[in-house]
């Protein structure tokens, strides 16, 4: 039992915390439950608890289930998602979280992949939730979002209220991505922000034309958001509160050069590349992300030519060797100078 | 209403007011009020409620001083974990717990008797 309570306090009160503010919990933590022996091994925020095999609970470290990847040659570039210990996690808990319908909320740096891995959470549901995917910029407008929420919905009639529901034994699931985009207006609101903080907290919203109100039952919302800065604006508090908020970790070093390699010898193996070739793969990676880190600290020194004052690294983080990782996936075998010689 | 910042005296004279302290009500309630509704025997429900509540002030005085990417309030974060005792606690997992005999149970309600007197 203490296992329980030590899980949902750490991940409950420190998944919001940036690493470093985990990092620092831990040790807060640590310190904390001295008393009790049944902590996982290593770092709290790595593992989960789990009932499977009965008994008391075991703790489960994230990267024992990462799922090995696979190279599909049909997918576009930039819809490959390496596994790794991070999106597991996360898709666990957008999971557990959508099946009680709660409302929860995914941020973190750009680059970490946090909502093409929220998309394929919630896609993998697809058979028990109705997907709901919407994706906010400066420019959304309330009246838009209501109408998108409504075409998904089915309208019933419920002692004499008019109810929206998802379709019979599924629930729907709201994604959206880039919730805090939304033009701020001239009084301090944002229009779209505010027609879904009513809908949490009135549980309903008005009919536009008929201006009555409708219910809208069985849904949980999923608003995915890099932190504010460069056209994303803080949130209001009043919006927030519903919602459970976990940051996802940056993605380490480590972690891309395994991300990287793994795409690569992937498609390096699916199209028979000679041995020669695939030998090297580890050195193109490294070298990729040595050239990568380089290039960090020199535009770090010259914040005049950084797109976004506030956070200069990080819309470039993986963007860069993402692109030039995928450059080293277009020559085809026949091309590569070692076939000829 | 959270606060009346952005009330005008024509709506506060409209309404009538309870004030609501954060002193009175705190998270502690939450959580206790949850622990309350479970399907466990009460010593149970006391112990594990004990166990949870004795960590929560000294995380909220270190959340306050760090700095979070996104603000958050401590009874929000409460909510979220209690989320997490909600999707833990699957009603066979309850079952479980009650036949559990649990060492600490008698120990528990001691130090929470003499935290009393004291």
């Amino acid at each position: 039992m203490s296992k329980i309570v030590m899980y949902c306090v750490m991940w409950g009160l420190g998944s919001h915390l940036s690493e470093d503010g985990q990092t620092k919990f831990q040790v807060l933590a640590s310190g904390l439950f001295k008393s009790s022996s049944d902590g996982p091994k290593g770092e709290m925020f790595d593992n989960y608890l789990s009932f499977q095999s009965g008994g008391d609970g075991s703790w489960v470290h994230f990267a024992e289930i990462v799922p090995s990847f696979q190279y599909e040659k049909e997918l576009n570039y930039f819809q490959l998602v390496v596994p790794t210990k991070d999106t597991v996690c996360y898709e666990h808990f957008v999971k557990q979280f959508i099946e009680i319908r709660s409302h929860i909320f995914i941020t973190g740096v750009t680059g970490t992949g946090k909502t093409i891995m929220t998309e394929n959470t919630i896609h993998n549901m697809h058979e028990t939730v109705l997907e709901v995917k919407m994706s906010f910029s400066s420019q959304t407008a309330s009246k838009s979002v209501q109408i998108m929420l409504e075409s998904k919905l089915q309208q019933q009639r419920k002692k004499g209220q008019i109810m929206l529901i998802p379709p019979p034994g599924k629930r729907m699931a709201v994604l959206i991505d880039d919730i805090n985009m939304p033009m701020v207006e001239t009084y301090g609101a944002q229009p779209p922000i505010e027609l879904l903080r009513q809908l949490i907290d009135t549980s309903g919203i008005y009919d536009r034309n008929g201006l009555f109100f409708k219910e809208v039952d069985n849904y949980a919302m999923v608003g995915v958001a890099a932190p504010p800065g460069g056209g994303r604006n803080a949130l209001t508090q009043r919006f927030t509160r519903h919602f459970s908020v976990f940051n996802v970790k940056k993605t380490s070093d480590d972690q891309l050069s395994m991300i990287f390699s793994s795409i690569l010898r992937g498609f390096l193996k699916i199209f028979s590349f000679k041995p020669e070739i695939v030998d090297i793969e580890q050195n193109m990676v490294e070298a990729t992300l040595s050239l990568y880190a380089k290039f960090l600290l020199n535009v770090g020194s010259r914040p005049s030519c950084c797109p976004r004052p506030t956070s200069p690294t990080t819309p470039s983080t993986c963007a860069t060797s993402r692109r030039s990782s995928r450059a080293c996936s277009w020559p085809s075998p026949s091309a590569s100078p070692t076939r000829r010689s | 209403m959270a606060d009346l910042s952005q009330a005008s005296p024509a709506t506060v004279s409209r309404c009538g007011m309870v004030y609501i302290d954060d002193f009175v009500l705190t998270y502690s309630e939450l959580v206790s009020s949850y622990f309350q509704q479970l399907p466990l025997p009460q010593s149970l429900q006391q112990v594990m409620l004990n166990s949870t509540v004795s960590f929560l002030p000294s995380i909220f005085a270190f959340l306050s001083k760090t700095p979070s990417p996104i603000a958050t309030t401590p009874i929000q974060l409460t909510f979220k974990m209690l989320k997490f005792f909600q999707i833990l606690l699957t009603p066979s997992l309850v079952e479980a717990l009650k036949n559990v005999k649990y060492p600490g149970l008698s120990q528990c309600r001691a130090t929470r008797s003499s935290r009393r007197k004291s």
